[in-house]
C-alpha cells in the first residue's frame, strides 16, 4: 500500500494521495482501505474524510471520480480537497491584491484611474480626476480631484497623507466631500469606523485604530 | 516634410481662431510657408479672422468628397503671398462629413508643400476633436487664465496623451490681463504652467486691437507694435527655434521688440528648421 496512505484523526480520516504516483492506482487501493473501513465500522454515523494531494492539484475530473468513489459508501463524506500548492493563476491574483502601485504620474481631468492593491501617489490627481484603488491609497503628491480607496467594497481600506486640497475621499461605498470637513488638514488618514462612517484622524494614531493594517506595514 | 500642429483648447471662446490666424500669419511674416486649415465644420470662421470669408469656392467636405482637387480649395492670402493659405471649413454640410482618415490624408498631403500645417479644432472633444487630432504631429494648447478654460485644457492634455502625437502639447495662455494678474485675481503663469505640466510656448496679453483687426478681417500680427502682435510673433519665433524671454507683466516697460539672438536649441530640434 503505497499509492494511498489513510490515517485516523480525532475528528475522523485523512487521505493522502502522493503526487507522485499513478492517480488510477491510488483510487484503486482507496477503494480496497475504503471497504476496509466500512468493514471495521457498522455504525451508521457520519465519517469524513479530508484529503491532501500534496504537491498536485486534482483536476476537476479527478475529483468528481473521487468524490464518485467515496460516494459510494453509505454516510462517507468529503469535508475537503487541499494541496501544498497553487496554480499560478490564483498566486497571480493573490499578488495583485498584495502589490504596491507607485503613481509618478499626473491624472487629468476626466481620467479615471484604477489599481489593483495599495497605491502611494507621488504624481498629482487634478480637479475631475479620480484614482481608484482596491486596498489603501498613500498621498505623498497633490491631490485635487478623488481619491477612492478600497474600491468597490473593502471597507478596511485607509486613505492617508495631506488631504486638504482634495474634492472628495471615498472609500468603499462611502463618500466625503473635503471641503465640508475643515478637520481634514495636515497628515492625517481617513478611515470607517465602528459605525460605518468616514472618520479622519492623526497619522500618529494609525497603530491605535488600525492595528492589524499597522503591523503589516512594519512588516513589509 | 512640414509639421503638422492642432491648435485647441477644449473650452470654447478662448481664442483658437485667433490663435491659429495669428501663429500662422507670424510664421509666414517669418518666410515660412503655412497652410491653415479650419476644421469647425458648421461653424467656420478662421476665414472672418482672416478676412478671406468672401473668397471660398471650394471647401475641404468638396476636397474629402472629391468635387475639388485640394490645390483648387485653398484660398491665397494676397497680403503674404505664396506663403499663407486657408483651407476652409464647410459652413452647410453636417459635422459629420470628416473623418480622422480623411483629414490625416489631407495633411499629409499638405505636408509635403508646406512648412507648416496649422489646424483650428472646435471646441469640444467630440468628433470633430477626433479630427483635427487624428492629423496632427504635435499640439498647441490655448488657454485662459481662468479655472474653466485651464480645467478644460487639462482634460484636453489627458485625452492628447493618449494620441502618443510625435510632439507633446505646448501651452499658449490668452488673454492675460496685466493688471488682474499682477494683483493676483487672475491664475498666474507659474500656476497654470505647473498645474498642467506643459511646457509654456508663449503668453499672449489681453487688447482691444485683437478685436478690432478680427473684426477688420487683418490679423493683429500684421500691426508689429502691438503687444499682443508680440505676443504672437514670439510664440513664431520659438517655433522656429529662438529663444525669446516672456513678455514681462510690469504695465510701463514694453517688452525689448527683438530679442538676442540664440543658438538653436530645443525648438529648433522640435520643428526642424
Amino acid at each position: 500500500m503505497e499509492n494511498v496512505f489513510l490515517r485516523g484523526r480525532n475528528d475522523g480520516y485523512e487521505i493522502e494521495i502522493p503526487a507522485e504516483r499513478n492517480f488510477e492506482a491510488s483510487l484503486q487501493e482507496l477503494a480496497t482501505l475504503l471497504e476496509k473501513v466500512r468493514a471495521e465500522d457498522q455504525s451508521t454515523r457520519e465519517i469524513h474524510f479530508k484529503v491532501r494531494t500534496g504537491q498536485r492539484i486534482l483536476t476537476a475530473d479527478q475529483r468528481q471520480r473521487l468524490n464518485d468513489l467515496v460516494g459510494r459508501f453509505d454516510h462517507f463524506q468529503i469535508l475537503e480537497v487541499t494541496a501544498d500548492v497553487m496554480d499560478q493563476q490564483t498566486v497571480a491574483a493573490l499578488l495583485k491584491t498584495k502589490a504596491f502601485h507607485f503613481v509618478p504620474q499626473v491624472i487629468r481631468s476626466g481620467q479615471e484611474v484604477f489599481y489593483e492593491g495599495d497605491v502611494v501617489l507621488l504624481g498629482s490627481v487634478h480637479q475631475g480626476a479620480t484614482l481608484m484603488a482596491s486596498r489603501n491609497i498613500y498621498v505623498v503628491g497633490n491631490v485635487q480631484g478623488i481619491l477612492h480607496a478600497g474600491f468597490p467594497d473593502n471597507s478596511d481600506a485607509i486613505i492617508a497623507g495631506d488631504l486638504k486640497q482634495a474634492a472628495q475621499l471615498r472609500i468603499s461605498d462611502l463618500v466625503e466631500i473635503v471641503a465640508d470637513r475643515p478637520e481634514i488638514s495636515g497628515q492625517q488618514f481617513s478611515y470607517i469606523n465602528d459605525l460605518h462612517n468616514l472618520a479622519t484622524a492623526k497619522l500618529t494614531d494609525l497603530k491605535k485604530i488600525k492595528p492589524k493594517l499597522f503591523q503589516q506595514l512594519e512588516e513589509q | 516634410m512640414g509639421t503638422a500642429l492642432v491648435i485647441t483648447s477644449g473650452k470654447g471662446g478662448v481664442g483658437k481662431t485667433t490663435t491659429t490666424a495669428n501663429i500662422g500669419t507670424s510664421l509666414a511674416l517669418l518666410g515660412k510657408k503655412v497652410c491653415l486649415v479650419d476644421l469647425d465644420l458648421g461653424l467656420r470662421n478662421l476665414d472672418v479672422v482672416l478676412g478671406l470669408e468672401n473668397r471660398i469656392i471650394f471647401t475641404i467636405v468638396d476636397v474629402v468628397q472629391g468635387r475639388a482637387s485640394l490645390k483648387q480649395a485653398l484660398i491665397k492670402d494676397e497680403r503674404l503671398p505664396d506663403k499663407l493659405f486657408l483651407l476652409p471649413a464647410a459652413q452647410s454640410s453636417d459635422k459629420n462629413a470628416l473623418t480622422p482618415q480623411a483629414v490625416r490624408e489631407i495633411v499629409t498631403q499638405l505636408k509635403a508643400s508646406f512648412d507648416f500645417v496649422l489646424l483650428d479644432c472646435p471646441a469640444g472633444i467630440e468628433q470633430g476633436f477626433e479630427n483635427a487630432v487624428a492629423g496632427a504631429d504635435g499640439a498647441i494648447l490655448v488657454t485662459t487664465p481662468e479655472n474653466a478654460a485651464v480645467s478644460d485644457a487639462d482634460r484636453i492634455v489627458g485625452i492628447l496623451e493618449a494620441h502618443h502625437l510625435e510632439f507633446g502639447p505646448r501651452l499658449i495662455i490668452n488673454r492675460i490681463r496685466k493688471n488682474l494678474m499682477n494683483q493676483g485675481d487672475m491664475m498666474s503663469i507659474e500656476a497654470i504652467t505647473d498645474h498642467l505640466s506643459v511646457p509654456l510656448l508663449g503668453i499672449v496679453f489681453d487688447d482691444d486691437a485683437v478685436i478690432a483687426t478680427a473684426n477688420a478681417g487683418t490679423p493683429v500680427t500684421l500691426t508689429p507694435d502691438n503687444p499682443a502682435s508680440q505676443g504672437y510673433r514670439n510664440i513664431a519665433r520659438r517655433m522656429l527655434g529662438d529663444s525669446v524671454p516672456l513678455m514681462t507683466l510690469q504695465e510701463e516697460t514694453p517688452e525689448p521688440a527683438i530679442a538676442p539672438e540664440a543658438p538653436k536649441g530645443f525648438w529648433a530640434r522640435l520643428f526642424h528648421r
